[in-house]
């Protein structure tokens, strides 16, 4: 459902960038701009009070925002 | 929540976490395939854009009616959770992962906090006021995307947001 929101709110003029844990999934409802993780399903952001990680995340997410639809980023551990 | 649904969000989340691979197939094929992507551009840069959060992992307010887990076809109802809000004041309600970890360090779900600091680092222009919390394990979507979607998506359009970030359960 997640991927729907993503879609229309690039089709309402609103980047997005989403959060993946599985690609196949988000590739195939088309969600404009993935960043994929490698974390477990319920901790999306990575381990709880691991800050350092969750920073490294959004980060990343936010940086996604600039880059073209259509771009599939993969979650890197090192900044 | 009913004993049927807690038995059901166990049973899921056994077979989610240890047949990931099946859970994605099963997934998958109920998934609408949309071969053409929507693009927006960003109008102003980050260091200018307001930013929202948006997440399916069922958080909201303590404050707010929590999603309707007893029902078999999910709760695509949203709730929107403000900026100035504290982590204390969260809490997740979904049935398809286990959400102890999430009660423990919302920010794993919904990592307002780390949003705000990087406004407060000038990456981003400020933290939209709204932000919003949804119920993913949707698998007929029809009702969000009739009714619930295009409502997030006028608010946002009025609240004057340039970007979104989403983050699944």
């Amino acid at each position: 459902m997640l991927g729907l929101y993503a879609r229309a709110l690039e089709a309402s003029h609103i980047p997005t960038a989403m959060i993946t844990l599985f690609p196949e999934i988000t590739d195939k409802v088309g969600a404009p701009r993935t960043l994929q993780v490698p974390f477990k399903m319920g901790r999306p952001c990575g381990e709880p009070f691991d800050f350092e990680t969750r920073k490294r995340v959004l980060d990343q997410l936010i940086e996604l925002l600039t880059l073209p639809s259509g771009t599939r980023a993969i979650y890197q551990d090192k900044s | 929540m009913k004993m049927k649904t807690k038995l059901k969000s166990k049973l899921s989340r056994t077979f989610s976490s240890n047949f990931t691979n099946a859970y994605q197939k099963f997934t998958m094929s109920h998934m609408q395939e949309n071969k053409n992507l929507p693009e927006a551009i960003l109008q102003n840069p980050l260091s200018k854009c307001k930013v929202a959060l948006v997440s399916t992992a069922g958080v909201h307010l303590k404050s707010d009616k929590p999603f309707d887990v007893d029902n078999p076809a999910g709760d695509p109802s949203f709730r929107i959770i403000p900026s100035d809000i504290t982590e204390q004041e969260l809490t997740v309600t979904h049935i398809y992962f286990d959400t102890k970890f999430a009660k423990t360090d919302p920010s794993i779900v919904f990592p307002l906090h780390q949003l705000k600091e990087a406004a407060a680092d000038g990456k981003i222009g400020r933290v939209s006021e709204i932000n919003v919390g949804l119920n993913g394990g949707i698998l007929d979507t029809a009702i969000a995307e009739k009714d619930f979607i295009p409502k997030v998506v006028e608010l946002f359009d009025n609240e004057g947001i340039d970007a979104a970030l989403l983050v699944p359960g």
